[in-house]
């Protein structure tokens, strides 16, 4: 098993959990730190996602293809532990929302890695689920139709949540140098 | 232009970020979320086994030398309704075991699945408040046609706050229930990729 997971179900599911993880297990570490900021409870999520991947391929039968199965599960999974956790967290948020809160900002200086990789965590971690599945698909570099592949919403619908999100973040990373 | 290089900034910064060193060790988590899971549950049902025992207690002791139809049949509404309760807990948490290809379905589709358990979980308030609610009702009936000891008179403001928490806890659901119900009405009004 991958990265020192073990199971005990059929060759053919253990081969498709170890093939998931060697191919997108960092992919599943940073979508675990688009659903939950603290370490210690993100470290859990991410084990719940993997032990709810290797459950999973017991009955994957080929509906889509082994990366969209992967992320559709992590991304389910971690949508349901947002669920849980909100009857105590803060009010969550659509695109939309954001959208209309953003003010003009001068334009900025560069960016430094560090500060973009904040702005980008507290955009995502006060979205609704549904968003975070998009923008997290949208900045690992997945196209609009792969991501609808995996939401279930329709290209158009994604490509123009996609346009929200590169206004989003242009605004972000402005107000952020312009306060720097 | 200047938008692009501060996306491709991001998107750089997102995917170099530390990744997790911690090895995945299901056969530990399992039975760690089993243990939570399990002590969980089993404290949820002896609370709730012991409250009514206790409810039974003091009725036993203080209301049945009453012979009164309001107490007796009050008395058993309430019985039966924590009872009732018990079981539809019970029953709900067996109904939440997920089948293993379950969580392959659409963002969509899951993500909706999740907001309607939870808004008819919050809309059944009325079965987790109301035998408090109902037991506290009864006893301000009983004390109102004094026909309970008169030591009892001294746990009128005690009934009256517990009927107070109760309504406030059955409007706090229902107005979470609200919430949740126009998040899903949100929903429904995406495009979807099998309309």
């Amino acid at each position: 098993m991958g990265r020192g997971a073990k199971g005990s179900g059929p060759p053919e599911q253990n081969e498709l959990y170890t093939t998931a993880v060697a191919e997108y297990g960092r992919m599943l570490d940073r979508l675990a730190a688009g659903y939950e900021a603290d370490p210690d409870k993100r470290r859990d999520l991410r084990q719940e996602i993997h032990l709810q991947l290797w459950r999973s391929f017991a009955a994957f039968d080929g509906r889509c293809s082994p990366k969209t199965w992967t992320l559709r599960v992590a991304h389910n999974t971690a949508a349901s532990y947002v669920l849980r956790e909100r009857r105590v967290n803060a009010k969550l948020v659509s695109f939309e929302e954001i959208e209309r809160t953003l003010q003009n900002v001068a334009q900025p200086r560069d960016v430094d890695r560090g500060t973009a990789l904040r702005e980008i965590q507290e955009v995502i971690l006060q979205l609704r689920p549904l968003d975070r599945q998009i923008i997290i698909s949208y900045i690992e570099g997945m196209d609009a139709a792969s991501i609808a592949e995996i939401t279930g919403l329709t290209p158009a619908n994604i490509a123009m949540k996609i346009h929200r999100i590169k206004k989003i973040l242009a605004h972000r990373m402005r107000e952020e140098q312009s306060h720097a | 232009m200047r938008e692009l290089r501060e996306l491709a900034e991001v998107r750089a910064a997102w995917l170099n970020q530390t990744g997790e060193e911690t090895p995945v060790d299901m056969e530990r988590f399992t039975t760690r979320r089993t243990t939570a899971l399990f002590s969980t549950t089993r404290s949820e049902i002896i609370g709730s086994i012991a409250a009514a025992l206790f409810f039974a207690c003091v009725v036993a002791w203080r209301f049945a030398p009453e012979r009164d139809r309001l107490l007796q049949f009050g008395c058993l509404g309430v019985i039966l309704w924590a009872a009732v309760t018990v079981f539809g807990f019970r029953h709900s948490i067996r109904r939440q075991t997920p089948q293993p290809g379950a969580l392959a379905s659409t963002g969509l589709e899951h993500y909706r699945a999740e907001l309607l358990r939870r808004r008819d979980h919050l809309r059944s308030a009325w079965i987790w408040h109301g035998p408090l609610l109902l037991a506290a009702i009864l006893s301000a009936a009983a004390l109102s046609k004094r026909i309970v000891p008169g030591r009892l008179w001294d746990a009128l403001p005690v009934f009256v706050l517990l009927a107070g928490w109760a309504a406030i806890g059955i409007r706090r659901r229902l107005a979470q229930a609200a919430e949740v119900q126009h998040e899903i009405d949100e929903i429904r009004g995406l495009p979807s990729i099998g309309e």
